[in-house]
């Protein structure tokens, strides 16, 4: 396969970067086994109930020279699931060796980008692929491999992007739950553009900060991230469709005392057509409550996306979202975050519940509730209407 | 389709806006007259010191000088005999009798003339001191030789308030205004106006000038108001006589005279009721609101009469003529005030008053212009002239539109190639101002000041030189390096004068030893130095002391090197040489930075053009991101680049070319026309895409109907618009006279580039010929077959515009210095800051540290991470510093980068790894515990000497250490504690000990620092200990060996820096 071309390139190129010069090989990592379990019975036929076991192993090496000016990383992710064969798989999330000067530097491997300022939905990050069949909340991404250049100047930092292989977006299998109507055969998608996967895909990215904003723009030309759907193989399939896109994003925060103003917008010109979209809104943070140590912020962000019908579908073309952030700020770092995602027109609503603790410094505990409501046939989360779900991961980390 | 959506929108208003007509306007007036009742509130500033905003460094450098000496704002009476002698009776009698009258002036607290010189001479062991010259009518003619040669030799008096060759004299009279009410300082300057009234009446022959700071001040205000009087009448009425002769109707000018009158008062009266003051910049805003109400009207009642002759009804009409300019209209009314509120990046008040009066302004504009004018023009008459000369104007813009069809390549070729040409000139601009010159020669400051300069010079610059310790003054050693600065100050060609404490000192050694000249030179012994002093002190006459030129604990000298006639550039380049000097030639505690209102002026517009640079760069982004987000497409928006920031660069390379040089004045020139001349580029491209996503036209059809629609009323308000900014330049205030002529040229330049430049690239580029979809987006992502090129030119752009700033050096930041108040506060600020800055120096440090944090039962959890610290030797600043936690696992990585401030919120970023995400954080959680430890995050950050206000309490044992204990109060916000008690120790300057109070003023923790470390003079404790004394809970800090000096710089301290850690 070419990924794994990709990879034997990457792996070759830290060896001979670690070889050259001197600098230990720090080694860290973690292993979690997560426990799904499924409120409802499955609405499609071959999918799983009940408790859904998996366990996933994160090896991280970094290194770093004696003079600093380079640095390489390989981080490997190995998820083994019990159920879906989908979600049981290999990725290198990094594999890059970098070099820096003062006021540049240079990437060459496959690594991780993460643009944007808003919580609900991260809508300007465009670099890495999301691996959808992991989590559906778009935050774990696939390994991008990438030529980057950063220039660091007295008026902003300018990103310079060459990304040569594009990556599939994951999806769970057919007994896999949170998976549309027909399962999705992502390994086999259609391209529009002629070079298919290896399309060279570019980007450059202006980003700053003056005073109390933060501000970033950035242009993207290539494949989209985003694919649409077709029923190609027979009808008992949906086909990815990639393709190409111009696309203009920003991405705006102002911070106040207490108050965060967030906003990331963008205008994307694809095969499909034109739009725009948006999410914005604030938060604010109640510090200090009665004294205690206990922060709680409170998020209001709004969610618009213009797409038109021959665009990939998204959920997110008219919605709310509120939210509330409890920080403990005790020595075990406990956190809550609470939220709902309400789509005004069709009043759809998706919830999730992400609560964290560390036990001992070593092991760490997550619990997650995802749910689904009020979503009618035709709407975008109607298939995940009966995927309810809490999830508890227990990390260990070494 | 939203374009639609938009036209059903703009149509539905029309009809309401006809059918509920008397209602709307009824209502817009009363809601005027609501807000523009503010207007009452309106007062001019007449302070120099408006200019800066009350962060700028060099103005609190200024203010700190002007709190420990005296204040610097004068009145310079300059007094030329005919005769060319001074010292004949007349002329000595007048120069006496003003000295006395000028004490009569209100809020003058000194009067120096060479009648009231404090002459000193010995008599024996005595010192004599008096007055130089006394009753002047009843000298003879031999008396009055030798005063004449006294002053002339006299080094304090030479050159400054008589000139070496005895013809022209000098009264300075120093003032100290309350600062209450805006009336002082008129109310001085025309009492210093009636003395030299009298004085020119009582003694014909006698010229006197008037000049100095408090003149500078008043000529701010008088000049603004004067604008105010004359430009505003004669603007308005060329406005609107342009406009009936355009128009050819009565009621339409009506109209748009009613449509400017209100948006002006609603933008007045809202900079009313947020009590902005005016200045003589921020006057200009109800011209500019005026110009683009115009604007926007103009389009509508083109379109208006445009629909009209092609048969429409006139409400038909109306309601055809908001649909087409709906969109336009509001684009360019919100790009606009994105424009003008970019101004708030300039360092200087008056500009972010200009740019948020006008930006509220403009949105009046818009919405009158989209409601009362339609609304008043269904109510009032309006036909359609047959043939009028608008056809004519059409039949024009027909014939331009098929020679840029016909030849896009040439047009392009030569229009760019002209442009970038122009542009290609910027780097030969200078940075330069003269703030005398603000002001043309019909004022009567700048003549007087131009006669002035003749003779003394007029821009001070003031250096106070601290000495070692109390006292230090008298110090022989301190005396003779002072007297190389003097010497040095003096051999320089621009400097006419130095008064300095070194001249004294040697006149009192003479005098003391019986006036023998061999002695004139520093006094060998320090006691003896300090005896003279004191005895002159006692000898001077109230309101004569040395208050000006000693501090009072007499550890620092004021040195003033008067400047002749230079500009900023030169005033530059003497304070970099002067400072140059001072290191090559003082010893390190006898360093000083120059202040003074010259100095000031020296680097506003440094400041103001960096500034000014990054806002225009982020308005001319953000309208191309309105525009795409309008025009729903990128390849448009990216395009919008050139047309919008061509015009403005290729401005100021004729500029460049045709004048040279550019004061801070002109910095906002971009600012101001851009906004003006992104209307253009709208309503054209707006015309565009309508043809080509409605019509499913060529890009050639679209350009042609561009032209047609909309070429005539884009030309109209071109001259209208450059019409009424040429009326600036008739100002008697340079300001306001170059940006009307540069706002003239940047609107004739955009005109052309517009009608030639847009269309040629939207021919060469949208080339997607043949007809599509009428609603189809597929028609316009095709404009974007080549942003490969739009991007290419906007990196052209964006080059450009950063040569601007690399013409730009940061001006050095001063020292502050904190005020003072009582003994007790002014002693343990001393201990502080002896404490603080034994610290300073270290530049950058690393250091690895481990964290134990313990519960009431004494359970320990551990975390360890690495802190990096870059010193920031500002005072005014706090220091930069990065944390990186390795361990717990779970949270390695992880990374907190401050920047942090004396009283304003920190700017705080947090790496998490997991996302590779970078976050700007709130800072407000001063108080909040840092990583769950007893620590809070100010105990951290806090530890900046301005941070707080001191207070010493008493000394003290602290386990067998001598310490000094100092109360600190925290002088930022949301800080957790009312107070902190701190011991320091004596011998090396270092916090052993510290209590917190908490908000209830309870004792809440207490912090002991332990294991103190000497690394070549930095001391470091090695291990802290943080007890909470209300929770039973505790934390130490254990660091490792810190590393000093590792060649760290800004971009390690960067928020791009964080994506890099690992």
């Amino acid at each position: 396969m070419n990924m794994n071309a990709m990879h034997t390139a990457a792996l070759a190129l830290l060896m001979m970067a670690g070889s050259v010069h001197a600098g230990d090989w720090d080694f860290s990592g973690s292993v979690g086994l997560d426990t799904r379990g499924f409120l409802q019975e499955a609405r499609f036929d071959q999918q799983d109930d009940g408790l859904h076991f998996s366990l996933a192993l994160q090896p991280e090496w970094r290194w770093r020279s004696d003079d600093r000016r380079q640095r390489a990383s390989i981080v490997g992710f190995v998820r083994a699931d019990a159920k879906d064969p989908e979600r049981s798989r290999f990725d290198l999330r990094e594999a890059y060796w970098a070099a820096e000067g003062d006021d540049w530097d240079l990437t060459l491997g496959i690594n991780k980008v993460f643009w944007g300022v808003t919580e609900s939905r991260h809508l300007v990050d465009v670099i890495n692929q999301t691996d959808l069949a992991e989590d559906i909340d778009q935050e774990e991404k696939l390994g991008q491999p990438m030529v980057n250049l950063n220039l660091q100047r007295d008026w902003g930092r300018v990103e310079l992007y060459l990304l040569p292989h594009f990556r599939e977006r994951t999806f769970p299998g057919r007994r896999g739950r949170l998976r549309p109507p027909l399962p999705v055969d992502g390994d086999n998608p259609v391209y529009r553009s002629s070079a298919a996967r290896n399309h060279v895909d570019v980007a450059a990215r202006y980003s700053h900060f003056l005073g109390d904003v933060d501000l970033g723009l950035y242009l993207f030309r290539g494949t989209s991230r985003e694919p649409g759907f077709d029923m190609r193989s027979g009808g008992d399939s949906l086909t990815p469709v990639y393709e190409q896109m111009t696309q203009f994003g920003i991405d705006f925060q102002h911070t106040g005392e207490a108050w965060l103003w967030k906003f990331e917008g963008l205008v994307r010109s694809a095969d499909s057509g034109s739009f725009a979209a948006m999410v914005g809104g604030f938060e604010y943070t109640f510090f200090g409550i009665r004294d205690s140590a206990l922060d709680l912020g409170v998020l209001v962000e709004y969610l618009y996306d213009g797409r038109g019908d021959s665009a990939p579908p998204t959920p997110f073309d008219d919605d709310v979202f509120v939210g509330a952030r409890v920080a403990l700020n005790d020595a075990s770092d406990s956190s809550l975050l609470v939220g709902a995602v309400v789509d005004r027109g069709s009043g759809e609503a998706f919830f999730n519940l992400e609560a964290e603790r560390r036990l001992t410094d070593q092991l760490s505990a997550e619990l997650r509730f995802r749910g689904f409501s009020n979503a009618g046939p035709g709407d975008a989360l109607f298939p995940f209407q009966r995927d309810d779900y809490l999830q508890l991961n227990l990390s260990w980390y070494f | 389709m939203k374009s639609n959506r938009l036209d059903l929108f703009a149509v539905g208003l029309a009809r309401t806006v006809i059918a509920r007509r008397w209602w709307i306007i009824l209502a817009a007036v009363l809601a005027t007259l609501a807000v523009g009742s503010g207007a009452r509130h309106l007062e001019f500033a007449n302070n120099y010191r408006v200019f800066f905003s009350d962060d700028n460094p060099e103005l609190v450098a200024f203010e700190e000088l002007q709190s420990t000496y005296t204040k610097n704002d004068n009145f310079l009476f300059v007094l030329e005999p005919a005769d060319g002698q001074v010292f004949s009776t007349d002329t000595l009698t007048a120069v006496e009798m003003l000295t006395e009258a000028a004490w009569k002036i209100p809020y003058a607290i000194r009067v120096d003339s060479l009648t009231n010189f404090q002459h000193t001479s010995g008599v024996d062991d005595d010192l004599v001191v008096e007055d130089l010259v006394r009753d002047a009518p009843t000298l003879s003619a031999d008396q009055r030789q030798a005063r004449r040669d006294i002053a002339l030799a006299e080094p304090l008096l030479r050159n400054q308030l008589i000139t070496d060759d005895g013809r022209v004299a000098g009264i300075n009279v120093i003032l100290q205004y309350p600062e209450k009410s805006l009336s002082e300082v008129p109310e001085a300057v025309s009492h210093a106006r009636d003395l030299r009234d009298q004085l020119e009446q009582s003694f014909p022959g006698l010229r006197v000038s008037l000049t100095g700071v408090s003149m500078l001040n008043n000529a701010f205000a008088e000049t603004g108001t004067a604008d105010m009087g004359t430009l505003m009448p004669a603007m308005f009425g060329l406005i609107m006589l342009l406009t009936l002769l355009i128009l050819r109707s009565a009621s339409a000018t009506a109209a748009t005279l009613v449509v400017i009158m209100l948006s002006v008062t609603a933008g007045m009266g809202a900079a009313g009721l947020l009590g902005i003051k005016l200045t003589p910049i921020s006057v200009a805003a109800p011209i500019v609101i005026l110009t683009l109400a115009i604007a926007d009207s103009i389009h509508i009642l083109v379109s208006l009469r445009t629909a009209m002759r092609e048969g429409h009804s006139k409400l038909d009409a109306i309601a055809e003529s908001l649909r087409q300019n709906f969109l336009p209209v509001s684009v360019t009314s919100l790009t606009t005030i994105v424009g003008f509120l970019a101004l708030n990046f300039s360092d200087a008040p008056p500009f972010w008053h200009l740019g948020n009066i006008t930006a509220m302004g403009i949105a009046a504009a818009w919405l009158f212009s989209l409601t009362v004018l339609p609304a008043l023009m269904s109510a009032l008459p309006f036909k359609q002239q047959p043939s009028d000369s608008q056809a004519l104007g059409e039949r024009a813009m027909a014939w331009l539109a098929d020679r840029v069809v016909a030849r896009p390549r040439v047009i392009l070729t030569v229009t760019g190639a002209a442009a970038l040409g122009l542009v290609a000139f910027i780097p030969t601009l200078e940075l330069n101002d003269q703030w005398t010159r603000y002001f043309d020669q019909r004022v009567e400051f700048r003549q007087d000041t131009d006669r002035s300069v003749n003779y003394f010079g007029i821009y001070p610059i003031e250096y106070s030189v601290p000495a070692q310790g109390q006292g230090g003054v008298s110090d022989p050693d301190y005396l003779a390096q002072l007297e190389l600065f003097t010497e040095y100050l003096r051999e320089r060609p621009e400097v006419t004068h130095v008064y300095s404490l070194t001249d004294i000192m040697k006149r009192l050694n003479m005098n003391l030893h019986g006036d023998d000249r061999q002695k004139y030179r520093i006094p060998d012994d320090r006691d003896l130095a300090a005896q003279y002093l004191l005895l002159y002190e006692l000898s001077l006459p109230y309101g004569l002391d040395l208050n000006d030129r000693i501090n009072i604990e007499k550890s620092a000298s004021r040195v003033t090197a008067t400047l002749s006639d230079v500009n900023s550039i030169q005033t530059k380049q003497f304070l970099n040489d002067t400072e140059a000097w001072m290191q090559r030639n003082l010893p390190d505690w006898m360093q000083s930075r120059p202040t003074s209102a010259s100095v000031m002026f020296t680097y506003i517009a440094e400041r103001n053009v960096a500034d000014m640079v990054a806002g225009t760069a982020a308005a001319v982004g953000a309208i191309a991101v309105i525009l795409m987000l309008a025009l729903r497409s990128v390849g448009l928006g990216l395009l919008s680049l050139v047309p919008n920031g061509l015009p403005i660069l290729a401005t100021f390379g004729a500029w460049a070319l045709l004048v040279g040089e550019v004061g801070f004045s002109v910095a906002t020139v971009a600012s101001i026309s851009l906004g003006i001349i992104v209307d253009d580029t709208v309503h054209l491209l707006a015309k565009y895409v309508r043809a080509r996503r409605e019509r499913g036209g060529t890009a050639a059809e679209a350009v042609r109907y561009a032209f047609r629609s909309v070429g005539v009323a884009v030309m109209v308000n071109t001259i209208i618009l450059a019409a009424g900014f040429a009326v600036l330049t008739a100002s008697s205030f340079k300001v306001n006279a170059d940006m009307g002529l540069l706002t003239s040229l940047a609107i004739v330049l955009a005109l052309v580039l517009d009608f030639l430049l847009l269309p040629a690239l939207l021919l060469l580029l949208d080339r997607s010929q043949g007809h599509t979809q009428p609603t189809g987006d597929t028609a316009m992502s095709s404009t974007i077959r080549r942003p490969a090129t739009a991007a290419g030119v906007m990196l052209a752009l964006g080059l450009s515009l950063s040569t601007l700033t690399m013409n730009v050096v940061d001006a050095a930041d001063q020292p502050v210095v904190a005020g003072e108040v009582s003994e007790e506060a002014s002693k343990g600020f001393q201990i502080a800051a002896r404490s603080d800055r034994s610290d300073r120096g270290f530049q950058d440090s690393e250091v690895q540290l481990e964290m134990v944090l313990r519960n009431a039962a004494g359970r320990e959890s551990r975390r360890s991470l690495q802190i990096t610290t870059q010193e920031v030797p500002d005072e005014s600043l706090g220091d930069r510093s990065l944390v990186v936690f390795e361990s717990p696992r779970d949270i390695e990585g992880t990374a907190l980068l401050s920047h942090a401030k004396i009283l304003d919120p920190d700017d705080q970023w947090l790496f998490l790894p997991a996302l590779k995400r970078v976050k700007r954080i709130s800072s407000a959680n001063k108080s909040g515990p840092f990583v769950g430890s007893e620590f809070a995050f100010e105990d951290f950050t806090a530890l900046e000497l301005n941070k707080y206000d001191y207070q010493w309490l008493r000394e003290e044992q602290l386990d067998g250490v001598p310490t000094d204990v100092v109360e600190r109060f925290p002088r930022y916000e949301n800080s957790g504690y009312t107070r902190q008690v701190a011991w320091v120790d004596q011998q090396v300057f270092q916090i052993r000990r510290v209590d917190f109070y908490d908000r209830r003023g309870d004792l809440l923790k207490s912090l002991n620092l332990r294991d103190y470390r000497d690394y070549n003079g930095i001391w470091r404790a090695h291990r802290m200990e943080m007890v909470n004394h209300q929770t039973g809970k505790s934390t130490d800090l254990v660091y490792g060996e810190y590393r000093f000096g590792n060649g760290l710089n800004d971009n390690d301290f960067i928020k791009g820096r964080l994506s890099r850690l690992r």
